[in-house]
């Protein structure tokens, strides 16, 4: 699977606009919504392989691969926010994310582009941003080609305790 | 250490340095609390000389990179260790304690060069405390330049060319005599003729010179040093008068002599070996006396501290002292030991686990083939070989991770030393096993767990010397650490001939805290009370230990490393702490199970025997659950299936029943199948999920997929509250 990164800058900037006041994301669809998460948050992006299960874990936590040596857990993300159809298939696609110093998978709908937002892009968040993602999580919006795009903080997300990935003691 | 930046980067030196220091304060701190000073006639001689070479090597190194402050506080201790050395006044308690204290400061001060601390520590205390020490009065009344010992000479004034006047003579052998002593005069006071005598003073062969050359010219003087009554100056040589001040040879330690660099020159192209036995005798463990440094040796006389008044003779000195330190050395450099960065090791051990899965994957693919004859041997053979070479490379690779226990029982000491004096306490530390060897990431981890044994056993096993006496025990008490390798285990023992567990104490807290106990319950039962979380029989919470947290996070810890603790004690004797832990935590010996389409793995240690088991052999027991009979024994039964329920179960029938080990206590974990027997590589699952009650890691079977290890201990204590019971 691969994705093709793209660069993209709104309409209007140009040459003013400075580098660093663009930071690049990694764009995803899961259900019905696109979502964007910090580019600098995502190790790499691989097909779907059959995990080894935990058993009595929550039914969105599949197991653990091996990922060249070291043991990844697989979170999908669609089994947890309840959405239809969570098929495993070769079209599947693992997004492996290092956040707080963990590796781990999610299991989204599909990926899309590598886009570069300006600072000024970004909307705040309204009250109910998303139909999946309490708002906490959610760090603005952006608007790319009539797609609403809704800014994820994956790394908080990823820690929080509903994702049963951190033990409550030591988070 | 001559850093310099024409070798390149000036930082790996800094880095060098604070490595090399790290291990002279430890060797300094080693040293200092094993010397006694209420000892009578001991001779701390070659000690202090070791740790006073320790320092000033410190001392060089720091200032040359520009740690000024750690070379301040290294050369006022300097000074303090040469005047002891020197054995101008005895050794005392406050001078050891003076002189860890600041030890204590440098290493705090070289933190804070590192960044590893944000605040240069304060120094005042120990400065205060060094300098009260070098200022307590030394034996003999005069300073240090007069030399306060007493030595004798061999005076001989001649051949004279005119005879001396004899009033002078008198009254300088009468000054002479009011100094010291002098005897066996033979005057013969006239022209062609000799003054000859001996004298005994306190002074320097310089001193005396001083007072000779007011008679006659210095090429008529000879002086030549002896024993004096009483005391051990090596003899030396006699010297030939020479056309200047005659060199004096080194016999005197405790001089500040000065040297004239052309004297230093001749007496070096004259290979005296004189200097060689009293300098050698000074520089105790003793560098065998050759010419050149003997006469370094001589010079080295003359080197730090003492403000060496001629540069050139100062700046051969420095070098010859270098010299003279490096074949004694300070056991660093020739103890065949390197320095290995971890992450190094840490990469070899995942590439030698790579190893082991490929040939694990090889053996796979090597049975599955039905082979024609040639290639099929060919593979046999192959195959045989990368067996034999793996297990080798595996096993020398795992022995770099092994380091002896003495780094984690080389704290102890200092701790003891200290725990000791602030509770009034005399404790004698001995230590068994030291070269017992243990994976090096137990080490750290096994640190705290042992540090919290030892102070118990200190603040509240061990009486005061009062209390002993009292029982009949000696005032000193003894700690023993013991450290043994058994089976695939580091089993280490922490006792103590204290006062012991108190039964009674221990189940009216229980009772306090509504702790069942059964009726005759063993004193090893008793004694698991004090595994219990927040349980202290301690009658007051000390600053140290009895706040009650101890022994159940020390359990646990020891627990989380796949260990074991255990207790033992008898009231009046003293208590013993075992402790048990696996030599190695990286790659294991493994049973794989199967569970429908799961499979699990099993470290072959804790497995004592499998057995096949049909369904009607496993007995309900009202109150004890499942239960299964092996010989003479029933054992608590687990069934893997219903603590693990896999995503395919099986169909039912014959299951195998492994019996595992953990804790003292044996379980049958019901499995759906044996799969085989390999060494597997432990990975870790915590490392970015989290800790799952039942598993202990996983690891990468041949195939590429994870099999999940299993937490033995957790699944015996599972069943703990069922008892086994003999049939």
């Amino acid at each position: 699977m691969q994705t093709q990164a793209a660069s993209f800058r709104n309409p209007g900037e140009g040459a003013l606009a400075a580098p660093d006041q663009n930071r690049e994301f990694l764009t995803f669809r899961l259900g019905a919504e696109s979502y964007a998460i910090d580019i600098l948050k995502v190790q790499e992006i691989r097909g779907w392989e059959p995990p080894t299960a935990i058993a009595n874990s929550p039914p969105f936590i599949k197991g653990v691969i091996n990922l060249r040596g070291v043991i990844v857990p697989i979170l999908d993300l669609r089994v947890k926010f309840r959405l239809d159809k969570a098929e495993y298939d070769d079209f599947t696609v693992v997004i492996i994310l290092n956040v707080a110093s963990r590796v781990v998978g999610v299991v989204v709908d599909s990926v899309s582009d590598v886009l570069a937002l300006p600072a000024e892009a970004i909307r705040p968040t309204p009250e109910f941003a998303s139909a999946t993602f309490d708002t906490r999580y959610i760090t603005g919006l952006a608007t790319v080609e009539e797609d609403l795009l809704i800014l994820l903080d994956i790394e908080k997300l990823m820690t929080s305790a509903d994702m049963a990935l951190v033990d409550a003691a030591t988070h | 250490m001559q850093p310099s930046t024409a070798f390149g980067d000036p930082n790996a030196y800094r880095e060098i340095f604070f490595e090399e220091t790290h291990e002279h304060l430890a060797q300094i701190e080693s040293i200092l609390l094993r010397l006694q000073p209420d000892q009578p006639g001991a001779d701390w001689g070659a000690d202090l000389n070791a740790i006073f070479r320790a320092v000033h090597s410190i001392k060089g190194s720091a200032a040359m990179l520009g740690c000024q402050d750690m070379a301040a506080l290294a050369h006022l201790q300097e000074n303090l260790l040469d005047l002891l050395r020197k054995q101008e006044r005895p050794l005392e308690t406050a001078d050891i304690e003076a002189l860890l204290r600041a030890g204590d400061a440098v290493q705090a001060q070289a933190l804070c060069h590192r960044g590893l601390a944000d605040k240069s520590p304060e120094t005042s205390v120990v400065e205060a405390m060094l300098r009260d020490q070098l200022a307590r009065p030394r034996a003999g009344a005069q300073g240090a330049t007069a030399g306060p010992v007493r030595r004798a000479f061999r005076v001989q004034l001649g051949p004279l060319e005119a005879a001396i006047p004899e009033s002078e003579l008198e009254m300088m052998l009468a000054g002479l005599a009011e100094m010291g002593t002098v005897g066996d005069t033979q005057l013969d006071n006239v022209a062609g003729g000799s003054v000859v005598f001996d004298v005994e003073i306190e002074g320097t062969a310089m001193d005396l010179q001083s007072v000779l050359l007011l008679l006659v010219a210095p090429e008529l003087v000879t002086i030549e040093p002896r024993q004096p009554a009483g005391t051990g100056d090596a003899a030396a040589s006699p010297v030939a008068a020479g056309a200047s001040p005659p060199p004096l040879p080194g016999a005197d330690l405790g001089d500040e002599l000065f040297v004239d660099p052309d004297v230093f020159r001749r007496k070096r192209e004259a290979a005296p070996v004189a200097a060689a036995p009293a300098a050698t005798e000074a520089m105790a463990p003793a560098a065998a006396p050759s010419p050149a440094p003997a006469s370094a040796a001589f010079a080295a006389l003359t080197t730090p501290p003492a403000p060496a008044p001629v540069a050139a003779a100062s700046a051969a000195a420095q070098q010859a002292l270098a010299e003279l330190t490096e074949p004694v050395g300070l056991g660093a450099a020739d103890t065949g030991y390197i320095r290995v960065a971890t992450e190094k090791i840490d990469l070899l051990v995942n590439l030698v686990g790579e190893l082991v899965i490929t040939e694990a994957m090889l053996s796979r693919s090597g049975n599955l083939q039905e082979q024609d004859a040639g290639g099929g041997r060919f593979a046999e053979n192959g195959l045989a070989d990368l067996s034999r070479h793996t297990r080798n490379l595996q096993e020398a690779v795992l022995a770099i991770r092994m380091l002896p226990i003495s780094n984690v029982f080389s704290r102890f000491p200092r701790l003891v030393h200290e725990l000791g004096s602030r509770l009034g306490k005399r404790v004698e530390l001995r230590f068994g096993g030291e070269s017992t060897e243990l994976d090096r990431g137990l080490i750290e981890k096994i640190s705290d767990p042992l540090t919290h044994l030892v102070r118990n056993a200190v603040d509240h096993g061990l009486e005061t010397p009062e209390h002993r006496m009292e029982a009949g025990k000696p005032p000193v008490g003894t700690l023993r650490l013991h450290a043994t390798q058994r089976g695939g285990n580091v089993v280490i023992e922490v006792s103590d001939d204290g006062r012991g567990l108190d039964r009674n104490r221990i189940l009216a807290q229980a009772a306090r805290r509504g702790i069942p106990v059964p009726e005759d319950a063993t004193d090893a039962q008793v004694w698991q009370l004090v595994f219990m979380p927040g349980f202290s029989t301690a009658e007051q919470v000390t600053e140290l230990s009895g706040r009650g947290v101890g022994m159940d996070v020390v359990r646990r810890n020891i627990q989380a490393l796949g260990g074991t603790v255990d207790l033992s004690s008898a009231a009046g004797w003293g208590t013993t702490v075992t402790v048990s832990v696996p030599l190695t935590l990286a790659i294991i010996e493994a049973m794989t199970v199967s569970v429908g389409d799961a499979i699990y793995v099993l470290p072959l240690s804790a497995v004592v025997e499998s057995l096949q088991v049909q369904p009607g052999e496993i007995h309900g027991l009202p109150g004890h659950g499942d239960t299964l009979r092996v010989r003479e024994d029933y054992l608590p039964v687990l069934h893997l299936a219903r603590l693990f329920p896999p995503q395919q179960p099986s169909g039912g029938g014959d299951t195998i029943a492994v019996i595992i080990e953990a804790e003292g206590r044996r379980v049958a974990l019901v499995v759906d199948e044996l799969v085989g027997q390999q060494q597997i590589v432990v990975k870790s699952l915590e490392a970015n999920f989290r800790r799952v009650p039942g598993l202990s890691g996983a690891t990468v079977m041949g195939d590429g997929s994870v099999a999940l290890i299993l937490d033995v201990s957790h699944l015996v204590r599972l069943c703990s509250g069922r008892q086994a019971s003999h049939a």
